[in-house]
């Protein structure tokens, strides 16, 4: 259990000296399991934090609702979700004219 | 007043089940529904102070998706005679729970964050103005998930450099990540009959929210009665007249303003 945490703890150290040192986290240097846990939220750089977070919140959701909850632009939204889906966290699929994204 | 304070520490034995358990007697007292949720699942302590042996339903199950959070909360306010509603919810001090808890993968964490984010509108079902979660100290998951999803995050920290340090260190990595609405609270402040000039005591403070770039919300000294008084007693009730009670008014009420603000 101990060498567990002591893992956790590890990877975690590391990610942070890596956001210390200035590294700019992409879709392709982003190692990740696919779920947006909080350490994983630590992680993201602050545009994709907030859309993130309100993502874990609403679990379900268009580019217009978490644009209402972020108070951004829908279409800032949009881009941020997809930079999410792209990076593996979340899934899109398109319900008529409108585009809901799940998280994974 | 309406709002969520998670109360975190760097380390273990600053104090923080003991301000989060008075601080929502306090609430409670002065007619605010107030539930107090343990979220340390590496050490529950909750349940000892309120005397509570039998869980029906923990925390726990409710972060495990086994019942809503209506069916985890337990009514003691007809017990200590509070004006408000006072519930608490028990994390399970079992040793299998404490296992699972610390063996859950990052999908279920990423599901318990979603909980805790949506627990406020089921908490505004039931009526309730104040939810204070009582958190394990340091960074752990279940800690930080308390800290992300609470409107304000008190830090406990006593004037132990070691504490001091590793509460900035915790601010730099975490709080400030998540820009996260954060007051200290000094807890064992100084000995009780200890004379500290005013100027060296605000002057110490200063110091320590430059450093830590934190306001802080109050100070709660040292005093042999409550480290004497038994854990099965919830102090600001038993002494209402006790100078810790009245410190503990005070950051209680400056707490009260930050979540209006």
């Amino acid at each position: 259990m101990s060498e567990k945490l002591g893992e956790i703890i590890k990877i975690h150290e590391e990610i942070l000296q890596e956001i210390r040192s200035g590294r700019k986290f992409t879709e392709e240097t982003i190692k990740f399991e696919g779920a947006l846990d909080v350490m994983t939220l630590l992680s993201l750089p602050d545009n994709l934090k907030k859309t993130a977070m309100v993502m874990c919140k609403l679990g379900k959701a268009t580019a217009d609702e978490v644009a209402k909850e972020t108070g951004r632009e829908r279409a800032v939204e949009s881009a941020l979700l997809n930079q999410l889906t792209r990076m593996g966290y979340l899934y899109n699929k398109r319900d008529g004219r409108k585009v809901y994204f799940t998280l994974k | 007043m309406k709002g969520v304070v998670s109360i975190h520490s760097s380390r273990g034995g600053t104090g923080k089940s003991l301000i989060a358990v008075n601080l929502a007697a306090i609430y409670a007292k002065e007619g605010v529904n107030v539930s107090l949720i343990d979220l340390d699942f590496r050490a529950p302590s909750i349940s000892t102070i309120f005397d509570i042996q039998y869980i029906e339903h923990s925390v726990n199950d409710f972060l495990n998706g086994k019942c809503p959070i209506e069916n985890v909360l337990i009514d003691v306010g007809e017990k200590y005679k509070t004006r408000g509603k006072f519930f608490v919810g028990l994390a399970d001090p079992s040793l299998e729970a404490i296992q699972d808890m610390m063996s859950k993968s990052r999908k279920w964490e990423m599901e318990a964050l979603k909980k805790l984010l949506n627990l406020k509108s089921d908490l505004d079902d039931l009526k309730l103005n104040c939810v204070i979660y009582d958190t394990s100290p340091g960074i752990l998951y279940s800690s930080i998930n308390a800290v992300t999803s609470s409107d304000i995050s008190l830090i406990v920290l006593t004037l132990d450099d070691l504490d001091i340090r590793g509460t900035q260190r915790m601010i730099r990595d975490v709080y400030d990540a998540f820009k996260k609405k954060t007051f200290l609270l000094i807890n064992k402040a100084f000995p009780e009959k200890t004379c500290m000039c005013e100027g060296r005591r605000k002057q110490m403070f200063s110091q320590i929210e430059s450093a830590l770039n934190k306001p802080i919300i109050g100070d709660v000294p040292c005093f042999c009665d409550v480290l004497e008084a038994s854990r099965n007693l919830i102090f600001v009730l038993d002494k209402p007249e006790h100078v810790f009670t009245r410190n503990l008014e005070v950051i209680a009420r400056n707490l009260r303003k930050a979540l209006i603000t």
